[in-house]
């Protein structure tokens, strides 16, 4: 009797439990897919996120959805865990594909080793354009650097999204108030000034391998995070450091840190008293002309091209929403999916990127295997 | 202040909290699985309702992570690790309920510390945290595993074996700063690692499972429960000692990558050493352990959220993704954000604190009905522990891969605990041991460019304390040092 | 018992021998990387670990052998480490296996049957269940039977009840993808 009891009242709770949580989530899902319209009776009764979504708008006349793609939910994975730049890019594309694809995307998050994890998950779907994927640039240095036998070719790019610019700072109290003050030190200690970097073939680190290659030899150690490295500069650990301009924001408002460079061949519109390091050092050009943090959106390669296409007109509606050119602008990105629009420029577009980072990394003993054995040339033979 | 509470607000706060609940008492449903969940609900939402669902559930998981510990030795986090060490022998003798309730109020009063110190000591407390050195995190790290003696009274040396059974785990895969691949012997699954979920599901939950078919023959199917009466001053009788713990807590958690489980480690060992006559010896269902580790891992939310929100460095997995949902409402954590953005830190505070009530509201709600759970016939539950096992290690990547090492590491774990080796400081090396390989290779790496490479890592002060704490806690359980130390002491 | 060596021995040569395995793969597998530098390389972690593993196995084997002598003088001393010892019972093991075994059933179901996914709507409310839901109530069903319960309402109500509440709460409320 009392082993029913107990019975009774554990199949109770657990009833309850459910009970619980299926009031919970519904009310969660109604609420998320309702923010188009307002909450309206009819939505409660009506679960299903497509049949919502897709009213929602072709209320806006705004759907580019063909009636056969997409007709179910879709799956976009960030090869990296939540809060990184990808996550934050991905989860912003994915909301505003929703609401020109009109259909939901669940986005999950498959981190570790670089990226190369759901890289490789993605890979492994069926090429039918419901699963896709925003990458980072080491998608095109997986291969030299001996990582997964991946690449940009791999994949078809429906669109490069942005790149986020590069920062070179100091402390606070550091003894370096400008880039040549900087630059004549690393000069006459070579080896000796510190730098941190966000990782071995990451932005950070091929950025130090350009000073390598421009004669200026810095001690460069790998953190975990490029906001780790960056913590390193402001705790007084590391000398300088070269941050995304996304993570460096709040500490050049505070004045933890001084801005003494930014990486590339022209000023940041956001932020116009920072020079640019051609100003200083104008035979870095060849080296600048890249964004060294890059963010694409790909689908499987084999995915037939009225999918791509669907992907790539409503990727573009995306690109005109004020919600995206506010964001943008808010992150102070560089955006790189203004400059490459069609397939050509964007082929050329990789290709030369592949081209100046792998030869840079494998010329400095930082990739294992020869940019040649995947058939990538050399800038500028 | 004020202006950012109303109903509505409060009412996102409830349904995290019981979301939380749920989410935190399942073995294998991670709270950072369901925050991650949470982020992509709630993209659309106004950043205060977002972040209110999103610190219910945070508050309430790790608590809840507690249930699961105690009522069927699976701790819900690591960081509940230490409470199934008493927590579980309590509610073997039928004192599931008192179990309970003590970790409610302490992860309470732990909870409120926490968020409590982040409202009050933000500030200072992130410039400590940057004042850590590489090497400092590697000591802190190394400190939290010598304290492993403390729940491997029986035999220092197994313990420490256990931690290194667990670091060796944590190194299969890519390595933390270069991507080399590490013992993974060509098996293309182990390349990313081996998640924690699935180690902390079998060694704990399997293996408990297998233990329990190990020993039917000679212990009883049904578990009986004692009178159900707890008085409150009785529980709230070591609140000097859980202060303390919360303390300990909230510091460790403000510094990021170690986290709630050290803290519960640190903090077990503290409360073993100050409290000299425990009614019930420690390991044995001391309700002291309980104190010392639901206070100190409920204080480090409050810790975490410090350096998330005034560096943007997240303290632990769940703080990573608020921080992604504080990047996706377009605000930037970091040193400017609780002057710029005050209503956004104060609904976050005031999310948290009207969740620890909820805590405290949901606990004891919660507590005397779900305890009843340990007088389900063993030969019922432990099936249906088993197939949550299977379903919590799958769950966690998606992959079956993590099912069949769920298994192997539950007869490693029974294996373990056939032999007197504790399961604790494994978990514990586990988690820790990225952390600790990177920290330690960057401080190498930071010295051997400095003129001299020891000074520049052991010279700061944090290290020399650190050092000496870590030396002194392994010294003190080596019998033979410990010999010497006592006959010192004799002499004098 | 004098005869037999102290299982804490066993296990010191046991761990002395992964340490030292650990020492030589981390010392090799170095050698063979491309990148030269102890600092940053990532085996010096991996080598620590080995040398301090050897170092704990050899105490470990210490204290078996110090145990060992005390056990030969004190005849008292033997009762106490005999009972510190829970040696293993071999009908038990097998329990274990045959535990084990279901459950590597239950993995092979999982990872061989294909069941496509029966999707049901009831009202508003969408079920769907597929391979995962199957092998879960044959599994439960087949673990309680082997472990003596023999009510066969239970036997049929509970791997169901459960299967139904582990699938909604996480295929359906959860988005897990559930094999």
């Amino acid at each position: 009797m009392k082993k029913m009891i107990a019975l009774t009242t554990a199949a109770a709770m657990c009833l309850s439990l459910a009970a619980c949580s299926v009031s919970t989530s519904s009310k969660e899902t109604t609420a998320a897919e309702t923010t188009v319209a307002d909450k309206t009776e009819t939505a409660e009764e009506d679960t299903t996120a497509a049949a919502e979504a897709t009213e929602a708008s072709e209320a806006e006349g705004d759907l580019v959805a063909t009636a056969d793609y997409p007709t179910k939910p879709l799956t976009m994975i960030i090869p990296y865990g939540a809060g990184g730049t990808t996550d934050t890019w991905g989860r912003k594309l994915a909301v505003l594909l929703e609401k020109y694809l009109g259909q939901s995307i669940t986005v999950t998050n498959q981190g570790g080793a670089s990226g190369s994890i759901g890289s490789q998950f993605v890979k492994d779907q069926p090429s039918d354009g419901y699963t896709l994927l925003v990458c980072a640039e080491t998608m095109g240095t997986y291969r030299t650097m001996n990582i997964c036998d991946l690449g940009y070719d791999d994949f078809t790019v429906i669109s490069p999204l942005v790149g986020d610019p590069k920062v070179l700072v100091v402390g606070k109290d550091s003894k370096y108030n400008t880039l040549e003050e900087l630059l004549e030190d690393i000069k006459a200690n070579p080896g000796k000034i510190t730098m941190s970097h966000s990782g071995p073939g990451g932005s950070g680190h091929n950025q130090g391998l350009v000073l390598k290659e421009l004669g200026y030899e810095v001690a460069m150690t790998s953190f975990d995070s490029g906001n780790d490295a960056l913590l390193g500069v402001i705790g007084g650990q590391v000398d300088f450091t070269n941050p995304n301009i996304s993570t460096l924001g709040g500490y050049i408002e505070s004045g933890d840190v001084k801005a003494l460079a930014v990486f590339s061949s022209e000023r940041m519109e956001a932020y116009p008293d920072i020079p640019a390091f051609t100003e200083t050092v104008p035979e870095a050009e060849s080296y600048l002309n890249i964004p060294y943090t890059l963010l694409s959106f790909v689908v499987n390669k084999d995915t037939p091209q009225e999918v791509v296409d669907v992907l790539k007109a409503a990727t573009e509606k995306v690109f005109a929403d004020p919600e995206w050119t506010e964001f943008v602008k808010a992150n102070a990105a560089d955006p790189v999916f203004e400059k490459y629009t069609d397939d050509a420029s964007i082929q050329e577009f990789y290709d030369n990127w592949k081209s100046i980072i792998c030869w840079l990394q494998y010329e400095n003993g930082v990739a294992e295997k020869s940019p040649e054995e995947f058939g990538i040339k050399k800038a500028g033979e | 202040m004020l202006s950012v509470i109303d109903a509505r607000f409060i009412l996102m706060v409830l349904v995290g909290s019981v979301a939380g609940l749920f989410v935190g008492a399942i073995p294998g449903l991670s709270v950072s699985m369901a925050t991650a969940l949470l982020v992509s609900i709630t993209y659309t939402w106004e950043h205060s309702d977002a972040l209110a669902m999103i610190m219910g559930v945070y508050v309430v998981g790790v608590f809840s992570g507690a249930v699961s510990a105690i009522l069927i030795n699976i701790p819900g986090a690591p960081s509940s690790v230490v409470t199934t060490l008493d927590g579980y022998p309590m509610s073997k003798k039928g004192q599931a309920y008192k179990a309970l309730y003590t970790a409610t109020i302490y992860s309470f009063t732990g909870s409120l510390f926490g968020l409590l110190a982040l409202g009050l000591l933000a500030t200072p407390v992130s410039r400590i945290a940057l004042k850590f050195t590489k090497m400092d995190y590697f000591l802190l790290a190394f400190f939290g595993l010598t304290t492993v003696g403390s729940v491997s009274s029986k035999n220092y040396a197994k313990g420490l074996i256990s931690v290194m059974l667990g670091l060796i785990i944590s190194m299969i895969g890519l390595d933390p700063l270069m991507g080399t691949r590490r013992l993974t012997f060509g098996v293309q699954n182990l390349t990313g690692g081996i998640s924690t979920v699935p180690a902390l599901v079998g060694f704990f939950g399997f293996a408990e499972v297998l233990s329990v078919i190990y020993n039917r023959k000679q212990e009883e199917n049904v578990l009986t429960m004692e009178r159900m009466k707890v008085s409150l001053r009785e529980v709230l009788k070591g609140w000097k000692l859980s202060l303390y713990t919360s303390a300990i807590g909230m510091l460790v958690g403000a510094l990021p990558g170690a986290g709630g489980p050290v803290a519960s480690f640190i903090a077990y060992n503290e409360a073993k050493r100050l409290t000299k006559n425990p009614e019930i010896p420690f390991g044995e269902g001391a309700v002291e352990g309980i104190m010392a580790s639901e206070s100190s891992n409920n204080a480090c939310i409050g810790g975490a959220l410090i350096p998330m929100l005034t560096l943007a460095v997240p303290g632990d997995a769940v703080t990573a993704i608020i921080l992604s949902v504080f990047y996706v409402h377009g605000l930037q954590p970091g040193p400017m954000f609780i002057r710029q953005n005050p209503e956004a830190f104060y609904s976050i505070l005031a999310a948290g604190i009207i969740a620890c009530f909820a805590l405290l509201a949901l606990g004891l709600l919660v507590a005397p009905r779900i305890c009843k759970v340990i007088t389900i016939p063993k030969n019922i539950m432990i099936p249906v522990v088993a197939s949550l096992c299977v379903i919590g290690s799958f769950a966690c990547n998606n992959r079956l891969f993590d099912v069949a090492l769920m298994f192997l590491f539950g007869f490693i774990g029974f294996l373990m605990r056939r032999f007197d080796y504790p399961v604790a400081p494994l978990i514990l090396a586990m988690v820790l041991g990225k952390m600790m390989d990177s920290n330690f290779r960057q401080a190498v790496s930071l010295a051997s460019s400095a003129e001299n490479p020891l000074i520049s890592m052991f010279g700061h002060p944090f290290t020399i304390i650190l050092s000496l704490c870590s030396l002194g806690v392994l010294l003190s359980n080596i019998p033979w040092t410990r010999r010497y130390i006592d006959q010192m002491l004799h002499r004098k | 018992m004098k005869n037999k060596i102290h299982s804490l021995i066993v296990e010191g040569v046991l761990f002395c021998g992964s340490g030292l395995g650990l020492l030589s793969y981390s010392l090799i597998s170095y050698g063979k990387s491309f990148n030269k530098d102890w600092a940053q390389s990532p085996y010096l972690f991996p080598l620590l670990v080995g040398l301090a593993m050897t170092g704990l196995s050899i105490w470990l084997a210490g204290e078996g052998i110090q145990t060992m002598k005390k056990e030969a003088v004190d005849l008292d001393g033997r009762r106490e480490a005999g009972n510190t010892k829970k040696p293993i019972i071999w009908g038990q093991i097998s329990e274990v296996l045959i535990a084990l075994v279901l459950c590597g059933i239950y993995y092979l179901l999982l990872v061989s049957l294909k069941i496509p996914y029966v999707t049901i709507g009831i009202f508003s409310f969408m079920y769907t269940f597929s391979t995962f839901e199957v092998a879960t109530v044959i599994f439960l069903a087949a673990m309680m039977a082997f472990m003596g319960v023999r009510k066969l309402p239970i036997l049929l109500l509970v791997p169901l009840g459960t299967t139904l509440f582990l699938s909604i709460a996480f295929r359906t409320l959860l988005h897990v993808l559930l094999p």
